[in-house]
C-alpha cells in the first residue's frame, strides 16, 4: 500500500529527502496538466513544473496539515504559472497575427448558424488560445481557472489568495477583456 | 449573436478539449537532481525586500516632509520682511547684536 502523504512528509521533514520522488511522482501528471494551460511550449511546461516542485520541496516545512496536501501543491502551481504569466507579459514574443484559413472558416459557418453546437473544432481551440495569449495575467488566470476549469469563486480565492469580491471583478474585467481582443482579432464582421 | 455569446462557445469548445497530463520520462529524477543542486533559500531574503520597501516609504516621507518644511519657512521668512527692503534686513541681521550707539555716553569714565 502507498504510503499516505503525511507519512511521506514526515520522512522527508526527519531527514529523507529522497522520499520526496514519491510525491512528485504522485503529483506530477497534475501538475503538467496545470502547467499546461498557461504555458506557450513543451519546453516551458517541464520548466513550470520543475519550479513548482523546487518550491515545493523547500517550502515543505511550512505545510501545517491542517489543509489536504494537494490543495497546498496546487496553490503554489498556480502561484508559480501566475509568475509565469507575468514574464511572458514582458517579454512578449510576437504580434496579433492575421485570422488562419480555418478560423476564418469557423467563424463564417459559426455565424450562418450561430446555435450549432458542433463547436468543439481546432479552429475554435485556436482562436482562444490567441485570444487567451493576449490577455493580462491576472485575466487569463482568472478565465482559465473559473471557465477552463469551472471551479467556483471561492475555489479561486483560496487559490490565489485574492478576497472573494477581488475575483470576481476581475472575472467581470477579464471577460470584457477577451471580447476586445476577439475585437481586435476581427471576429466582428462575422457576427 | 452578439460577441458575447461568440466567446462562451469559443470557451466551451475548449473546455471540451482538456489538456494532457503526460509526463515526460524519468522527469522526477530531473526534478531530484535539481533539488540537491539547487542553492539553499537565503533566510534573510524575505527581509531585504521588505527593508528596501521600508527604506522606500521612509525616503518618500523624509522628501514630503522636507518639501512641505521647505515651503513653511519661504512662506515665514516672506511674511516676517514684507514690506522691508532687502538692504535695511541685511543690515538688521548684521548689526543686530551690537548695542545701541546712541545710548552711550562719550563723557562716562570708562571702566
Amino acid at each position: 500500500m502507498d504510503a499516505s502523504d503525511t507519512e511521506i512528509i514526515t520522512a522527508i521533514r526527519g531527514g529523507d529527502s529522497g522520499r520526496f520522488e514519491e510525491l512528485v511522482r504522485r503529483y506530477q501528471p497534475r501538475l503538467f496538466a496545470t502547467a499546461r494551460r498557461y504555458a506557450r511550449r513543451e519546453s516551458e511546461v517541464e520548466d513550470i513544473v520543475q519550479a513548482i516542485l523546487v518550491r515545493v520541496f523547500q517550502n515543505l516545512d511550512s505545510w501545517r496539515g491542517d489543509a489536504p496536501f494537494e490543495h497546498w501543491i496546487m496553490r503554489i502551481a498556480v502561484r508559480v504559472c501566475y509568475d509565469a504569466l507575468r514574464v511572458h507579459q514582458r517579454n512578449r514574443e510576437q504580434p496579433m497575427a492575421e485570422l488562419s484559413e480555418e478560423e476564418s472558416s469557423w467563424l463564417e459557418n459559426h455565424a450562418a448558424s450561430p446555435e450549432d453546437r458542433t463547436d468543439d473544432t481546432a479552429a475554435a481551440r485556436s482562436l482562444v488560445a490567441r485570444a487567451f495569449e493576449e490577455l493580462a495575467p491576472a485575466s487569463r488566470l482568472i478565465l482559465t481557472l473559473l471557465e477552463l476549469e469551472d471551479r467556483s469563486v471561492r475555489e479561486i480565492s483560496d487559490l490565489t489568495g485574492w478576497s472573494i469580491p477581488l475575483v470576481k471583478v476581475r472575472a467581470f474585467r477579464a471577460r470584457a477583456e477577451m471580447r476586445r481582443i476577439l475585437t481586435r482579432m476581427g471576429v466582428e464582421k462575422y457576427l | 449573436m452578439n460577441l458575447e455569446d461568440l466567446r462562451q462557445k469559443l470557451v466551451r469548445s475548449a473546455r471540451r478539449h482538456p489538456v494532457s497530463d503526460a509526463v515526460p520520462y524519468a522527469f522526477e529524477q530531473r526534478v531530484m537532481h535539481a533539488i540537491r543542486n539547487a542553492p539553499a533559500p537565503d533566510p534573510f531574503l524575505p527581509w531585504v525586500a521588505g527593508l528596501w520597501r521600508a527604506a522606500l516609504c521612509a525616503l518618500a516621507i523624509a522628501l514630503l516632509s522636507g518639501g512641505f518644511h521647505w515651503r513653511e519657512l519661504v512662506n515665514a521668512s516672506a511674511a516676517a520682511g514684507e514690506g522691508v527692503p532687502d538692504a535695511e534686513l541685511l543690515e538688521v541681521a548684521v548689526l543686530g547684536d551690537l548695542p545701541d550707539f546712541d545710548s552711550i555716553d562719550p563723557e562716562a569714565p570708562t571702566p
